[in-house]
């Protein structure tokens, strides 16, 4: 569990984050969402004390961070910056296996690593050899992320990680980071300013505004609460209804038995995919699959427009 | 220069491609061969009756004109790398702007000024030499080294120090070999500038290749200053070409720490 307790931070007067308390619990997909500037960067960077905040406290695993050397505070928590940082004199693999180095881990240790790192990443062995500038952006932040993964942390904190990438390769890392996430028990804290990465990842939302914290819940409580009217706005008020189907599976809504119609869907599909295939095929309903392709039942339109998100 | 290491050269570059060698052989023969210019330089030089150096071997005269550059350089890149870490450290960031301005000062400052000053407290000889020299190479190599390290990109630093590597790691196997490069183009201008401003050394009682240029000088004797700047030229081409090899070499060899 990570806690930030009564947290100011002024940037040469400026105030960057101002009395800032929040709780992220262990095992959560975090994200901190807020416009450029708001403070969400510095939030983060204070978590592993690349910043050092002027009031409050800040605990990982129940430990003051200013009890714990800077360097072995760090070793513990994963790190992944917006342009991937990779050492430009190292190989791919010199570098994912950058703080298992510092760990001191063995070469037998370092290489069975490695080989995991390249499973779990989907990552072309023949990249490990090659240096940084001879990988493209997605292949380099894709290293980046191994490395941040390479001496298993149990916190990874992601600083807009995928900003800067082509939409492929965002995508592709987002579902990458998720099913990690998914499959492992480690915290993740993730800003961004991409409401879309935002709910498509996080498992908890928080809104940042000006220094401050305005808002903490699930992805669809913000979105179907939003605390004012900023987080409205930001969260993009017209598109409101269709992000809110982006949240909510096929699943919820599916009514069992005949299934008739023309085309199928997953039932762990969103209604923004199912409405959006009716679109395409210009139908009312779908039939809906579970994974083996068996048929569980139908989704209708009607049920989509009238539901009532129960969150 | 080693032999092993040769290999790996050669088919990178080919043997006939390596100009430092056959350039300092041709150095060496010519501080050997030199007194066997006399015809050459009775024809250059008629009517002087002692168109050739001899106090000193221009082989001994080489080699320590050679020495001078060496330890005023290698004391130059101790101070020179040694200040430009410090003034780009937390603690010595205040004194960057300072070091910066004395460098440049030491530069601009003729290297005869200097021996003028420093001769009535060291004597005459080397020594006076030797710090001017050093005084002199210190400010190219300061600012390669703020170059370099300058040019270490931001997001680099950020990510080495956001995975818990300690101040000490970032500058040993981040910093200074992403800066390599550049403090090695600015010892290469330092050691040239120095080659050249050696000679002077011979006005403080120091040998070096100087000596025949300013004994030439003040007897009218046109063919020792020649024989004198002719080696001088040959040694600074030598050292540049040796430098073009070892960046050429560091580059392609140079592969991560482990």
């Amino acid at each position: 569990m990570i806690e930030l307790r009564n947290v100011t931070k002024n940037f040469a007067a400026v105030p960057a984050v101002f009395d800032f308390s929040l709780k992220i619990e262990s095992g959560s997909f975090f994200v901190l969402v807020g416009p450029s500037g708001c403070g969400k960067s510095t939030v983060l960077r204070m978590i592993n004390a690349m910043i050092v905040p002027d009031k409050g406290q800040i605990e990982v695993h129940g430990q003051d961070i200013r009890a714990i050397e800077p360097e072995k505070l760090r070793r513990g928590i994963g790190y992944v910056i917006q342009s991937a940082g990779l050492f430009p004199h190292w190989t791919a693999a010199d570098n994912i296996l950058a703080v298992p180095r510092l760990l001191k881990w063995s070469a037998s240790q370092c290489a069975a690593r490695l080989d995991a790192l390249v499973a779990l990443l989907r990552i072309d062995p023949a990249l490990l050899s090659r240096y940084p500038r001879q990988l493209s952006g997605g292949q380099q932040q894709r290293i980046g992320v191994a490395r941040a993964l390479a001496a298993d942390p149990d916190i990874v904190l992601m600083d807009e990680p995928f900003a800067a990438l082509d939409p492929v390769s965002r995508v592709a890392l987002q579902d990458e980071i998720r099913a990690i996430h998914a499959r492992s028990a480690k915290t993740i804290v993730f800003v961004t300013h991409d409401m879309d990465e935002a709910l498509r990842l996080a498992t908890r939302l928080a809104v940042m505004n000006n220094g401050r914290l305005i808002q903490t819940g699930a992805p669809a409580a913000v979105l179907l609460a939003p605390a004012d009217d900023f987080v409205r706005g930001f969260l993009g008020g017209d598109d409101l209804q269709l992000r809110l189907l982006d949240l909510v599976p096929v699943r919820t809504l599916m009514k069992q038995g005949k299934a008739t119609a023309a085309a199928t869907i997953n039932v762990g599909a969103s209604l923004k995919e199912a409405l959006n295939l009716m679109l395409a095929r210009r139908c009312s309903s779908l039939c809906v699959e579970d994974e083996s392709g068996a048929r569980l039942g139908e989704i209708h339109l009607n049920d989509i427009i009238a539901r009532r998100d129960a969150i | 220069m080693r032999f092993d290491r040769g290999s790996l050269t050669a088919t990178l570059t080919g043997l006939g491609c390596k100009p430092w060698l056959w350039l300092a052989l041709f150095l060496i023969a010519a501080t050997v061969l030199m007194p066997k210019a006399e015809p050459l330089m009775r024809w250059l030089f008629p009517g002087d009756p002692h168109p050739i150096y001899t106090r000193a071997s221009f082989f001994e005269l080489t080699l320590a004109h050679v020495e001078l550059v060496a330890i005023s350089s290698l004391a130059a890149a101790v101070i020179g790398i040694g200040l430009g870490i410090f003034v780009t450290r937390k603690s010595g960031r205040e004194f960057a702007a300072m070091v910066s301005a004395i460098a440049a000062i030491g530069q601009t400052f003729p290297p005869v000024a200097v021996l003028a000053l420093t001769i009535p407290m060291l004597g005459y000889g080397a020594a006076p030499a030797l710090v001017a020299l050093c005084l002199y190479a210190i400010f190219p190599v300061i600012e390669a080294t703020l170059t370099g390290l300058h040019a270490v990109p931001a997001t680099v630093r950020e990510a080495a120090m956001g995975m818990g590597f300690a101040p000490r790691d970032v500058l040993t196997r981040i910093e200074l070999p992403l800066a390599f490069p550049f403090i090695l183009a600015g010892l290469r201008n330092a050691v040239i500038i120095n080659i050249g401003t050696a000679a002077i050394a011979s006005a403080a009682g120091a040998l070096s290749l100087g000596s025949p240029i300013i004994e030439g000088l003040s007897a009218s004797n046109p063919a020792y200053v020649l024989e004198g700047a002719f080696l001088v030229a040959l040694l600074a081409i030598v050292a540049d070409r040796c430098f073009t090899w070892l960046e050429d070499f560091t580059r392609l060899g140079g592969g991560p720490p482990k």
